[in-house]
């Protein structure tokens, strides 16, 4: 079996949360210096996901390493260059965040204490506020300054703005990104917000009721997922240069119809040529609408 | 890191340790109140061995419940926050599951010597208070001991218990109720058909093995006079 290359790999990881939700066969690469998009619909799995490659969930089979450590015999050595923020806030709401600071810092040999000095006045908060009294906002920014200050090289953030307000939003991926700016570290991002991810992510992965359904560049994503207006579509589609996500008759099309493809590229109007078919429009997709597309094709009996 | 845990599981715990504190000082010396009255002191001017016994007696149970309290509160405090949030923190922490458990037992254990250290002041105290009859003694140091090989039976016990999963803990229940209730009434309706040994009920047996020495919790329901012969 080959070494494994990327700052997160998964192979054949499969685990069972319930009699109604598992993780099949899972395999995924990160790739090192990426920023690597993790979408899914809500309850898709991506929160169980970062949960078993950071150890915290023992998967049933499969191999994972985080960092080229093994998970989970290695976790805590991952961890230690890991900046993790979770789904929910997990602090003590007894300490302060100056407390919640020093608390944490004692755990990583990394920590650097004034560029946590810097991150807190630069996210306003203050050392003696009580984490019990913090907004969701405040919270969320103390807890990327948290994973920052350790100086990780891998930082998995799992929904980390999700219902924060537009403002605190963009303190939290501009932290993000000037990090990353700085340390060339790889980012796992995992969230349902297309659109925050389209921005700054260079790799997507898309998560479906446990099964990835795409893991490719973000440009090949963005540009690669087209709605085409097919006239006299073949009854049968046969080999495709690209792949083929849905296909639907369009009313006022005559025998056209509409097909979602990913892959695609302008010399592949060559096989409808080909197959006796023509396109008569090819419509680029936003990230939002690939996305759908993506996971509706995925799903059993989507055509 | 030692110091921060110890320091978190302080924090949350300060005034729970505070109350412990003041019941385990004030403790031996309320136990000993009446008998520096006037009316318990004999004209040789000492209490009695009977006084000092039965007036003991009604303190007594006071102590190992003082023990049992300190353990359980603070093996609870020290996973209150991380059942709350899943253990995500904890388990995101780059350290292994073994030594952050051993730490934070660690660390409660210590702050478990606040109640004990304050008990053994108010033993002290009351001995000294005391001027004892002839064949009777003190015994401060070995009741301090007792007291804190009891807090610290019950905080590893629920310590133990508590760093556990809901899952493993409906396990260990589950098991234990099935052997001792289950067990009881098999043995009840097994007595209706056939002849078994007479004094040999399996909740009594088991009951017995825990308490009696050297069960695991003989510490709890033992000797605990701090005044004896």
């Amino acid at each position: 079996m080959e070494p494994m290359t990327n700052a997160i790999e998964l192979r054949d990881v499969c685990y069972r949360a319930s009699k109604t939700f598992e993780i099949r066969d899972l395999n995924l690469r990160v790739p090192y210096g990426s920023i690597y998009g993790f979408l899914g619909p809500n309850g898709s799995g991506k929160t169980t996901t970062i949960r078993l490659f950071t150890g915290m969930h023992r998967a049933l089979s499969g191999k994972m390493s985080v960092l080229g450590h093994d998970i989970p015999s290695a976790s805590a050595r991952a961890m230690a260059r890991t900046g993790y923020v979770p789904e929910r806030p997990h602090l003590y709401p007894q300490l302060t965040i100056g407390e919640s600071l020093r608390y944490h810092a004692s755990f990583y040999p990394t920590w650097d204490e004034d560029w946590a000095q810097e991150l807190i006045g630069r996210m306003d908060l203050q050392e003696d506020q009580r984490i019990a009294r913090l907004s969701k906002g405040q919270t969320g920014k103390l807890l990327i300054v948290l994973a920052l200050a350790q100086r990780p090289e891998l930082l998995v953030l799992d929904e980390p703005t999700d219902g924060l307000d537009p403002v605190v939003r963009r303190d939290v991926l501009t932290a993000v990104l000037d990090y990353v700016s700085i340390a060339g570290a790889t980012v796992f991002i995992s969230s349902h917000l297309v659109h925050e991810l389209e921005r700054i992510c260079d790799w997507v992965g898309v998560l479906d009721d446990g099964e990835l359904v795409a893991e490719l560049p973000m440009q090949s994503f963005k540009n690669g997922i087209k709605r085409i207006r097919v006239n006299d579509p073949p009854a049968m589609v046969g080999d495709t240069p690209f792949v083929l996500l849905s296909r639907t008759s369009s009313e006022g099309l005559g025998s056209g119809e509409i097909w979602i493809v990913r892959g695609w590229q302008q010399p592949m109007t060559q096989y409808f040529e080909g197959v006796g078919a023509s396109v008569r429009e090819v419509i680029d997709l936003d990230l939002e609408e690939g996305f759908v597309e993506l996971l509706r094709s995925s799903r059993p009996n989507n055509h | 890191m030692f110091r921060q845990i110890l320091y978190t599981q302080w924090k949350s715990a300060k005034i729970g340790l505070g109350i412990l504190a003041v019941a385990g000082f004030g403790l031996p010396l309320m136990a000993i109140q009446d008998l520096t009255q006037p009316v318990y002191i004999s004209t040789q001017g000492e209490v009695t061995a009977d006084v000092i016994f039965s007036s003991w007696q009604l303190w007594l149970p006071f102590f190992p419940a003082l023990a049992g309290l300190a353990g359980v509160g603070l093996a609870l405090n020290a996973w209150n926050w991380d059942h709350k949030t899943g253990h995500i923190y904890s388990l995101s922490l780059p350290v292994t599951r073994w030594e952050y458990a051993l730490l934070k037992a660690a660390a409660g254990a210590l702050l478990l010597m606040i109640p004990v250290g304050m008990l053994a002041i108010g033993s002290f105290t009351a001995v000294a208070a005391l001027e004892l009859p002839n064949g009777l003694h003190a015994y401060p140091a070995q009741f301090i001991g007792r007291f804190l090989l009891a807090s610290l039976l019950v905080y590893m016990f629920w310590f133990a218990l508590a760093s556990s999963t809901m899952k493993t803990v409906g396990i260990i229940l589950g098991v234990f109720l099935t052997l001792t209730i289950g067990g009881q009434i098999t043995w009840d309706i097994l007595d209706n058909f056939i002849t078994l040994p007479g004094g040999a009920d399996p909740a009594d047996w088991f009951f017995a093995r825990m308490v009696e020495w050297p069960g695991p919790f003989n510490v709890l329901f033992g000797n605990w006079m701090l005044i004896d012969v």
